[in-house]
């Protein structure tokens, strides 16, 4: 029921605004060689799942999305030499995050896109409630 | 109901039902293996209009799968954004002008009866 457009849209506007903080996480800490965790910052992704979304009242009204895990990407640390850096090891390279800028930047923009369809969605079926509100006049 | 607002108030439902499968299209567009549903509205509809009363629902619909699963993109999923988003306001034009034709419909009966 095009009810159901609000929540099943709601739950992916959650979803990529979790997507864009997690790339701003990363794209922030490009530079981290430290992290609480020991090593340099790594990177963070999300991983969706479909799931049915529904409030208590109405039951489950279709299939939304949710957040199934936030991932640490396995790929190995970018070396650096820095001899200079008191955190470098006995050649002199320093392990720098596994954050490549530009991926992160493009990740945001493609979020923001998804965001958007998905806002345009809600606004779609808004218009088309209204219509039928707009009978009883 | 006569067979014009029937036909309509079917018309109605299965665009509603298609309505909320498309935007579960654009929701899960980041899922890994989701696979695109659509409803038929026009097999849709015949089924509605067809069958009794009662034994049919037309907002359950059900959806079957536009793709195949070899044709997921490279990262999973199968949704294109944009051509889901197309026809969403495709959709839903639809079932403002079908409920448009409605109203006008019940007010001129009104005009009738008065």
């Amino acid at each position: 029921m095009i009810q159901g457009v609000f929540q099943i849209a709601a739950s992916a506007l959650s979803a990529e605004a979790l997507r864009i903080t997690l790339s701003s996480e990363n794209l922030a800490n490009t530079d981290s060689i430290a992290s609480p965790e020991g090593g340099p910052y790594k990177r963070r992704v999300p991983l969706f799942t479909s799931r049915m979304v529904g409030g208590e009242s109405s039951g489950p009204v279709g299939l939304g999305v949710a957040t199934a895990a936030v991932l640490t990407d396995p790929s190995p640390a970018r070396k650096e030499y820095d001899p200079a850096n008191p955190l470098a090891d006995g050649q002199g390279f320093v392990n720098k995050p596994n954050v490549n800028p530009v991926t992160e930047m493009v990740d945001i923009l493609e979020a923001s896109r998804v965001y958007q369809a998905n806002l345009a969605a809600i606004e779609s079926a808004k218009s088309a409630i209204l219509s039928a509100i707009n009978l009883l006049s | 109901m006569n067979v014009a607002a029937f036909i309509m108030v079917s018309a109605l439902r299965v665009r509603s039902a298609r309505e909320s499968m498309l935007a579960e299209n654009l929701a899960n567009s980041d899922v890994p293996g989701y696979l695109p549903r659509d409803v038929d509205f026009g097999r849709a509809l015949e089924r509605a209009l067809t069958q009794e009363a009662g034994e049919y629902l037309p907002d359950q619909a059900v959806g079957e799968a536009r793709i195949a699963l070899e044709n997921l993109r490279a990262d999973g999923s199968g949704v294109d954004v944009a051509n889901e988003l197309g026809e969403v306001f495709q959709n839903s034009l639809a079932y403002v002008a079908t409920m448009k034709l409605y109203g006008d419909m019940m007010n001129r009966l009104k005009t009738a009866f008065s």
